[in-house]
């Protein structure tokens, strides 16, 4: 009894010394309701783990109560030689590892796989011709207008996810200032970037050329027609005054009460919505929409058959399986070509996945590392181009010169 | 060594551990640029880039005027409120000291909402008036006024717990020499428990140069970032920003600034 006890005991050591170890790390871990996998990151582990017998797959949540809790846990493992070998964040997160030696690029591994995803969305993690990562569905932000405030001032509005023009959407402000109600809101008390940055889009504003996020370039024409606009949008009163001390709470809570005709949120719930890109100045072919993704990652064991495995979890987690679920349980926007995302009760997102997968998406360097520095430096500048305290001149001067200290 | 001072280890080693040793290593990890990959070495750039950021420096000063602004609001309403409270019947008392006790448990950020509404720059009750947001000083006040309602209550308690235990019989003495009632309070009672009232406003004030909470989930700093204090600034500094080792250096300088005001306190009161 007791050889065999050694026996079995020395088989499942041995067992487990052969196995492969895989870890992913994630940001939260959704339940997959009524499935046979209790969550998103149960599925790839799972369907992983019988595709290659031995193999082990370990979930990491690196979620925290605290912000910046995910960063401080992702780069805590990572310089202390235990990095993940897929890890599954936001793609602001994950793009500091778009680089040769760090991520893997994906179309050495699994070409065909990638093949589904539709090149707009696979573009964004696409560098120097490596594809690093692998999105999840999208979430979009777009312009949200009240249609029943619409109807209530006398403005006829254009079919959703339309393109439309500052002039159409003039018009609507000028029916709702007549009535007391603002076209929309401005706002510089907590954060502006993306919900109030997004109104650049409109203007063709580029906040960075040619994908080059090293340095900040508005010092253009299309940035001075964008501030001269929001000038006069707060000096005649078509958005709420005191745009430098609200705060997106209160934006969100002006458009809930009614009193906004187009906002980044849903305008009010009971009222009837329908969604837009950000309308756009003459010439100026797109508004802007912004979205962000999980986008998972399979980094460099230096392995060839850890690499692979990395990169056949990196594509199961988001797959077209779990990305048609998303899309018709919570609305979410597919970023794998084919998947619809449908018309649900009191969800109106599939209008958003309209929007962005006809106008794509208003780049202000969202997807880059470097966001967390970048963003947050625009607040002060802004608030002072608000309250009047500097000319658009001096608030491109200063801002450029600040957003580029940042970057650097 | 005695052995009575070993009684003092345990406590001295958890304080050098969780204190000492890590507010050593801010220090030292303010002399780099932390990304915890590419980690570099920039000797005192942080120092010198958190001595020229006037956001910074700008909070230093508001930690001191939130310490002042709290203290004095907070001490001068829940002095007399708790003096007034352990003048009560014992019965009486314990169940004014309980309900003064509520509030207390309320957290912050259950509250937030609320001041945000009182003082929305949009529609707020107060807009018309005045738009606390507008300016550093008005918001700072603004904050400080959140502090002390929410901490007042609590502090009238803990003085009239102190101040019951003032003996009756030293009231009673003084009230039989003609003493009204405020004349026993503020000439009998209050000398009594000076001593444990400077401690709660060496504490309050040290609990003011850190309000995170309200700064972070009503104020947002406004307006620009220029009424945020000391620990929200280190905060958004590496939090926000992402920006560790300037927010370790940050951290070390706030650190320096605080033990330098205790040790001018100190020869002062000297």
């Amino acid at each position: 009894m007791r050889r065999v006890f050694l026996i079995v005991l020395l088989a499942l050591v041995a067992f487990g010394l052969s196995a492969q170890k895989l870890t992913v790390l994630f940001e939260g871990n959704p339940p997959f309701i009524g499935q046979k996998w209790a969550t998103m990151y149960d599925r790839p582990k799972q369907i992983l783990e019988e595709r290659h017998p031995g193999v082990k797959v370990e979930l990491l949540d690196a979620t925290a109560g605290v912000q910046g809790g995910v960063n401080v846990m992702l780069e805590s493992l990572v310089a202390s030689g235990q990095t993940p070998n897929v890890v599954s964040v936001t793609v602001m997160r994950a793009s500091k590892f778009f680089k040769p030696g760090q991520a893997l690029d994906l179309k050495q591994y699994v070409p065909n796989d990638l093949k589904k995803w539709e090149p707009m969305f696979l573009d964004r993690v696409t560098k120097g011709g490596k594809v690093y990562a692998v999105p999840g569905t999208a979430g979009a932000l777009t312009l949200a207008v009240n249609l029943t405030l619409a109807e209530e001032v006398g403005w006829k509005a254009p079919p959703y996810a339309t393109a439309w023009t500052l002039d159409s959407f003039m018009e609507y402000a000028k029916l709702l200032k007549a009535k007391g109600k603002y076209a929309t809101v401005l706002f510089s008390g907590s954060n502006p970037i993306p919900y109030v940055t997004a109104w650049f889009a409109s203007f063709g504003v580029e906040f960075f050329k040619n994908g080059d996020y090293s340095k900040v370039t508005i010092d253009s024409p299309q940035t001075r027609k964008a501030l001269a606009w929001m000038r006069m949008m707060i000096d005649e009163g078509y958005v709420p005054p005191n745009a430098s001390q609200i705060i997106d709470d209160d934006s969100v809570a002006l458009s809930a009460a009614g009193n906004i005709g187009a906002n980044i949120w849903i305008a009010n719930p009971p009222a009837k919505t329908a969604y837009y890109p950000f309308p756009h100045a003459t010439g100026v072919k797109t508004g802007g929409v912004f979205s962000n993704y999980i986008a998972n990652v399979a980094m460099d064991k230096k392995d060839k058959k850890l690499n692979q495995l990395g990169a056949e979890l990196a594509v199961l987690i988001t797959d077209d399986v779990y990305q048609k679920y998303s899309a018709e349980t919570s609305g979410a926007i597919a970023t794998i070509k084919g998947i619809v995302t449908p018309k649900l009760p009191g969800n109106d997102n599939y209008q958003a996945a309209e929007v962005l997968k006809k106008f794509g998406l208003f780049d202000m360097g969202a997807e880059t590392a470097k966001y967390p520095v970048f963003r947050p430096v625009i607040q002060p500048f802004l608030s002072q181009f608000f309250d009047g305290v500097i000319d658009a001149e001096t608030f491109i001067k200063k801002y450029e010169a600040a957003a580029n200290e940042a970057l650097n | 060594m005695k052995r009575s001072s070993l009684l003092i280890l345990p406590c001295l080693v958890l304080c050098l551990m969780f204190s000492v040793v890590p507010m050593a290593l801010s220090a030292v990890a303010g002399l780099w640029k932390i990304d915890f990959q590419d980690n570099v070495f920039v000797g005192v750039a942080n120092y010198v880039k958190a001595f020229r950021d006037p956001r910074f420096m700008g909070s230093l000063l508001n930690g001191l005027v939130y310490a002042i602004l709290c203290v004095a609001g907070n001490f001068s309403i829940a002095i007399p409120l708790g003096l007034a409270v352990s003048d009560l019947p014992k019965g009486v008392r314990r169940k004014v000291q309980t309900a003064l006790f509520i509030p207390g448990l309320i957290i912050g950020v259950v509250m937030a909402p609320l001041w945000r509404m009182v003082f929305n720059p949009v529609n707020g009750p107060l807009v018309g008036i005045f738009n606390v947001w507008s300016n550093r000083w008005s918001a700072i006040a603004a904050v400080s006024l959140i502090v002390i309602v929410g901490s007042v209550s609590t502090t009238a308690m803990s003085v009239s717990v102190y101040a019951a235990s003032v003996g009756n019989e030293v009231r009673e003495a003084a009230r039989m020499d003609g003493a009204s009632n405020w004349r026993v309070r503020w000439s009998i009672v209050l000398p009594g428990i000076a001593n444990v009232i400077v401690i709660l406003m060496i504490l309050g004030m040290i609990g003011a140069t850190q309000i995170w909470e309200n700064i972070q989930t009503i104020s947002y700093a406004r307006p620009s970032f220029t009424s945020g204090g000391p620990i929200w600034e280190i905060y958004d500094t590496g939090f926000t920003r992402i920006q560790y080792g300037l927010a370790c250096a940050k951290t070390a300088i706030y650190l320096a600034a605080f033990g330098l005001i205790m040790l001018v306190a100190r020869l002062v009161k000297r």
